[in-house]
């Protein structure tokens, strides 16, 4: 009961957080067919924005939550600018390869500038809540924890409202569908494509704040966060947003599991294995769209 | 209200468009008639902006629309409802009609314009909850006609509506046609043959190859044997 | 607009660096590879230069799925590791010679790939590269926590003995280890050279350029595919192993983001898909990283920022690019003869290539 108990606690939190990471690459995905590499380097932006926010300025975790969306927001606007949107159109080269490659690029070089300006040193970001509360005997749970899958929670739940309500979200759910009929709704797609690297980035750099007190902030504070959401976009298959928030909790879960019956270090490479099985099941991953991803 | 001067458009290539003049007047009906492979849905995609033409002119209510931007076309109201009606198959039949009325002007006026729209097409308000990619191929195509009908339009170009429906839907679809005709709107239609189109009062221009080749009314081409012969439809 | 350039210059094979090599050309670069260490006695420039030859071969490898055969193997360092690790431990622990082990290295990579395969090669594009990045870093993550003290861990394998190359001074071992990797670059790029133009190759590329068509034409997808998986492993595998036992070493550290951006660099700055690309890539890059030596974390920086610009700007590497000049080069000299329509049509298929689209919206797709 106990481990069940935890199993369930760490997962859901666990889960909460790849979905915040994956939802923005499924975004991307559809709208752009871009998987966007440099989400990675989002995590890393926000987590040094916060803080910055919090030893340079003496500000609270709710202004690193804002600085950090609105920064990274507008670099993944900068990097559909910069790395992705001249690769459109282009003929006699894939599209989706050059674009994974230049966000790949740009992920290594923001990395590698975090390195030269902050050095390799870990820095740490207070929790936003201090402590620990008690479920039941022998089982807590930190409230970091408790706030880190209410932020992430509430930020699904606000994207899931802006995607199906907002003149805008609709626009891009519409981008990602039927390119052509939305161009002919009169929906700008370049505005959309910004609106979708800007949202995405915006999310990935929030986990990122919310990772900062977990796990400190570096250089490579992006590379695990990255490597999670690349498995779950596996698991789930980039076809539809429900699907990505489906497939982080099942991951989530499944880690926190393995992490419980065979130790921490062996949560990768069982999840590993676990995924290789699913493929050769389902290629296109759980949810994915079958005829997408077949030769 | 629509001109088009010298108009090319390519493929690869593969010329499609060969030289289209074509106008439009204010509030007059023209019926683009021409055999499958001949340039009917690439000139109404490089009138819309969806394609750019290799060379030539298109005008819209004075202003040259060639090499702008597809949205920004739309949002000028020229609504453009395309083959194949291209539906958002995860989203709700309203979820689409909403975003037909997705240029800022059209935005605010929503709400009434898919009372109005469900007034027209009842099938839709009952479907209103309904995925689209569920619907059967008539609704698809109500769904299609309905989408148009969300835009203050100042011109409509509808691309072969009776394209895959059962003979049934397709006198259906073509009431609803002559339902948008009679409100006075300038429409380009466009269409493989006569058989839908035989009773309507319109100017009709017969495209093959690329070309314009014959131009004159319907019941002009009708008379016309050599036409018939192949356009008379089934 | 593709097919003018294949109207106009005969093939595309040679737009991509397919050509026939220029004999003379190709016999002068060896003279001057192989007479290198002696021209140039200094050890430092050996080492660098011989490590690049091992890179050489593995970027062959790589290029051979990535660019040929348009499988999205983003998991090939840990392939070239596991046959360096394979290699050094075999011949630590069981003695192996450390000859046999070069292969043993190779044959270990090409049946660790051939299961990670099963899966890959079932999948489209983005889920294939997807899966292979992330076997890399399990790969790279299991050798780091790996405490039982088999693979050393985070500090790698010490202690590999070397090939025997008995009697021999140090430098005269250094640069026997020099000339052996060039025959190992050149044999594997007679190899990739005999491949592609035998039907097996025609028919990988037609696969690659139009999987419905070579379809049609009965190519079986998974066959050709599992093949040049298989063998690019193989000899990923043998340069791990040859790394391996050169340095005496081997550690995670030639896994991992940054290694991978400089691999993916020299490949896609060479060119993707060409016979010269990997190569020249190859060499670029650890020019540059060598001019950058100094300043270890601008390098980074640096071949990042080469890759994005590259990618974006001329996203076919610089073999394409060299070639067009070259061939512009040889009509302008030739001028003579050249009527004004072909230079205009030349200028308007060239074009096509760099700028981006003149469609604003595009298809991201």
């Amino acid at each position: 009961m106990r481990s069940f108990v935890q199993v369930i606690v760490s997962g859901l939190v666990t889960g909460s957080i790849y979905a915040l990471m994956t939802v923005g690459m499924t975004l991307i995905y559809g709208t752009l067919r871009t998987l966007n590499m440099a989400l990675g380097a989002m995590v890393l932006v926000g987590g040094y924005v916060s803080w910055m926010l919090f030893s340079g300025l003496g500000w609270g975790p709710l202004a690193g939550l804002v600085g950090a969306a609105a920064v990274t927001f507008v670099f993944g606007v900068l990097i559909q600018q910069v790395a992705v949107r001249p690769l459109i159109g282009k003929i006699g080269v894939d599209f989706e390869m050059t674009a994974f490659i230049s966000t790949f690029a740009v992920a290594i070089v923001l990395a590698n500038v975090a390195l030269e300006i902050y050095g390799a040193r870990n820095k740490a970001v207070p929790p936003v809540i201090a402590g620990r509360l008690g479920l039941i005997e022998g089982v807590s749970v930190s409230w970091h924890s408790l706030v880190m899958a209410g932020v992430a929670i509430t930020m699904l739940v606000a994207l899931g409202i802006f995607l199906s309500k907002t003149r805008y979200g609709l626009g891009i759910s519409a981008v990602a569908q039927q390119l052509d009929a939305a161009r002919l709704m009169g929906i700008p797609v370049q505005r959309i494509y910004n609106l979708t690297m800007g949202v995405s980035s915006a999310l990935a750099g929030i986990a990122g704040v919310l990772l900062a007190s977990v796990f400190f902030v570096s250089p490579n504070a992006g590379d695990q966060p990255l490597l999670k959401a690349l498995i779950v976009a596996i698991f789930g298959g980039l076809g539809s947003v429900r699907g990505t928030i489906v497939a982080a909790y099942i991951i989530g879960l499944l880690e926190a599991l393995i992490s419980l019956y065979f130790g921490v270090k062996w949560s990768l490479p069982v999840l590993f294995v676990v995924i290789m099985i699913v493929l050769l099941i389902r290629p296109t991953g759980l949810f994915g769209k079958p005829e997408e991803a077949r030769l | 209200m629509l001109e088009t001067r010298g108009l090319h458009a390519s493929y690869g290539q593969t010329r499609v468009l060969q030289g289209i003049d074509l106008t439009v007047g204010d509030g007059e009906v023209v019926i683009v008639i021409g055999p499958n492979g001949h340039g009917k849905t690439t000139l109404l995609r490089t009138i819309s902006g969806l394609m750019a033409p290799t060379s030539g002119e298109v005008w819209f209510g004075g202003d040259r629309i060639d090499g702008k931007r597809p949205d920004l076309i739309a949002s000028d109201g020229l609504v453009h409802i395309p083959q194949g009606d291209l539906p958002f198959g995860d989203m709700t039949v309203e979820e689409n009609l909403v975003l037909g009325a997705f240029p800022a002007s059209d935005w605010a006026g929503r709400a009434q314009r898919l009372e109005h729209v469900f007034g027209i097409f009842a099938v839709l308000g009952e479907r209103r909850g309904q995925r689209a990619r569920t619907l059967s191929g008539g609704e698809r195509r109500m769904l299609a006609l309905g989408r148009g009908l969300m835009r203050e339009a100042r011109m409509l170009m509808i691309d072969e509506p009776s394209l895959g429906l059962a003979p049934v839907l397709v006198n259906e679809v073509y009431r609803h046609i002559e339902a948008i005709m009679r409100s006075g709107v300038t429409l380009l239609l466009v269409e493989e043959n006569f058989s839908h189109v035989h009773a309507f009062d319109a100017r009709v221009l017969l495209l093959e190859s690329g070309r314009i080749v014959r131009e004159g009314s319907v019941a002009e081409l009708q008379a016309d044997e050599s036409v018939m012969a192949t356009y008379l439809g089934t | 607009m593709a097919t003018v350039v294949q109207e106009t210059r005969g093939s595309v094979g040679r737009l991509m660096g397919w050509r026939s090599p220029n004999a003379f050309a190709v016999g002068a670069l060896l003279v001057a590879a192989v007479a290198l260490p002696l021209v140039w006695r200094n050890d430092y420039v050996i080492d660098v230069a011989l490590t690049a030859l091992i890179w050489m071969v593995l970027n062959q490898s790589w290029n051979l799925q990535l660019g040929i055969g348009g499988i999205w193997n983003f998991g090939q360092l840990a392939i070239f590791a596991i046959g360096g690790y394979v290699a050094g431990l075999v011949s630590l622990h069981w003695g192996i010679p450390p000859w046999l082990s070069l292969i043993m290295g190779g044959v270990a990579a090409a049946l660790v790939s051939a299961v990670i395969g099963i899966p890959v090669l079932r999948l489209r594009g983005i889920y294939a590269s997807l899966l292979t990045f992330s076997f890399g870093e399990v790969v790279r993550l299991l050798v780091i926590s790996d405490e039982s003290g088999l693979t050393g861990g985070s500090f790698g394998l010490s202690g590999i003995p070397g090939l025997a190359f008995e009697g021999l001074s140090p430098d005269a071992k250094q640069r026997a280890y020099y000339w052996l990797v060039l025959g190992l670059v050149v044999l594997t790029a007679i190899f990739i050279y005999v491949f592609i133009h035998s039907p097996l190759g025609t028919a990988l590329k037609a696969l690659r350029d139009s999987p419905a068509y070579a379809a049609s034409r009965g190519v079986s997808p998974l066959k050709m595919q599992v093949i040049t998986f298989g063998t690019s492993a193989f000899i990923a595998g043998v340069a791990g192993a040859f790394y391996a036992q050169y340095f005496g070493t081997i550690s995670p550290s030639v896994m991992g983001l940054g290694p991978l951006s400089l691999f993916v660099a020299m490949l896609v700055v060479g060119g993707l898909g060409t016979f010269w690309g990997p190569m020249l890539g190859t060499a670029v890059i650890v020019v540059v990283s060598e001019v950058l030596r100094d300043f270890e974390e601008a390098r980074l920086i640096i071949v990042g920022l080469i890759l994005l610009v590259t990618i974006v700007l001329a996203p076919r590497g610089l073999v394409p690019l060299l070639q067009e000049g070259w061939d512009r080069l040889q009509r302008w000299m030739a001028e003579d003869e050249a009527t004004e329509e072909e230079t205009t049509e030349e200028v308007a298929a060239d074009d096509e290539v760099v700028p981006s689209s003149s469609v604003p919206e595009g298809e991201g797709r």
